[in-house]
């Protein structure tokens, strides 16, 4: 008995459901990888729930269309083989609904036709709702630990001992953030407590709430003194100067 | 009738443009005064002349020049009680000018300029007791 038939003794009803479990995992991995920064905040988050459902109804209705033809694979009819068909059809939705079907030349304009511009509408609106809500959790946590750290701080102090302590990033994401954190630095037209905010926010997607709270708590036991502490402390000799000026 | 929905984002940025643009004009003014301040003090007392003004007069006196403003400031500091007979405890000028760089290093919220303010600040302070 070969492989195929191992899986061809399967009821089809369970093969829905591993379509949309197959196709939900695809989304999931999809969604995970591009909001690597926090992978299990992905549970908490209905946006994500709802992105990952829409994949795997999207799985569940290519392999519904996909039984009404007869695909052959090494002269098996696939439809005698729901599970196998059912993993494809997960693996493959997104490919194939994200996929024009056609592609029409009207008035010098491509103009694509198929399902993938509603199923497409309708990934970018969740994917933009659950990107809303991590940015909003995101402002909420880093915003009040990086309000009292220099622009300066963040990039020479901060950024690096982020990246030495992460292991597996990739050259073209280190590459990435220091390019954004050279233009928010250079910036000319960005105040300084927003540079700090942006900075902090940039260094967050990629290590994390967590590891950038242990950073700023580790640095600053060792001394490193934060922007408004040198604030106060030039005003106080400001006073101490010039109290008697009146001033200038 | 729909009461339409209040958006805010237009006068935040709006007032974030205008903030801005009140710090850099402050930092400029007190820059401007610094620089005038040390084009004083170089004219009454001649023989310094040749020092420092041209430098500072060169560049153009913006945020991106704080902490060098701030390095010629510190030297002028450091060199004028042994090269000079300037009591700069005592001129004008030279407290106008510390005062006024204080100033724009406070405006620009810029960590390496308020480190700057500080060490000259300190200096002077150091001088005085």
């Amino acid at each position: 008995m070969s492989w195929l038939n191992l899986f061809g003794a399967c009821t089809l009803d369970y093969a829905y459901f591993l379509a949309f479990f197959t196709g939900g995992l695809v989304a999931f991995s999809e969604i995970a990888s591009r909001y690597s920064d926090a992978p299990g905040a992905l549970f908490k988050n209905y946006a994500s729930w709802l992105y990952v459902s829409i994949n795997g109804l999207s799985a569940v209705l290519v392999y519904c269309l996909s039984s009404f033809v007869d695909l052959k694979v090494a002269e098996k009819n696939m439809n005698d083989h729901p599970y196998i068909l059912a993993i494809v059809s997960g693996v493959g939705a997104m490919a194939f609904l994200r996929s024009s079907i056609i592609n029409i030349k009207h008035n010098g304009h491509n103009v694509d036709a198929g399902l993938n511009k509603a199923i497409q509408q309708l990934l970018d609106w969740v994917d933009r709702m659950y990107d809303r809500q991590r940015s909003r959790e995101i402002v909420k946590r880093v915003g009040p630990l990086v309000k009292d750290l220099s622009p300066d701080f963040l990039a020479t102090s901060i950024l690096p001992s982020c990246m030495a302590a992460m292991e597996n990033l990739t050259q073209s994401e280190i590459s990435d953030v220091n390019n954004e954190t050279k233009r928010i630095i250079e910036s000319l037209t960005i105040e300084s407590q927003a540079k700090s905010f942006q900075l902090g926010f940039c260094i967050a997607r990629i290590t994390g709430f967590e590891l950038l709270q242990e950073v700023v708590t580790s640095l600053s036991a060792t001394g490193a003194v934060p922007l408004s502490t040198k604030l106060a402390a030039l005003r106080d000799l400001k006073l101490q100067l010039f109290q008697s000026r009146g001033d200038s | 009738m729909s009461v339409p929905k209040r958006n805010f984002s237009g006068f935040l940025d709006g007032y974030r443009a205008q903030n801005i643009g009140t710090a850099n004009k402050s930092i400029e003014y007190h820059l401007h005064q610094v620089s005038s301040e040390l084009q004083s003090l170089f004219k009454e007392k001649g023989r310094l002349s040749n020092k420092y003004d041209n430098r500072f007069f060169q560049d153009q006196l913006s945020v991106d020049s704080l902490v060098v403003v701030g390095e010629v400031l510190k030297s002028l500091i450091l060199d004028m009680p042994t090269s000079t007979d300037v009591d700069i405890l005592k001129d004008e000028h030279v407290k106008k000018a510390i005062y006024h760089y204080i100033e724009s290093a406070e405006a620009s919220n810029n960590s390496a300029a308020i480190d700057s303010a500080i060490d000259i600040a300190e200096l002077f302070k150091t001088l005085s007791s």
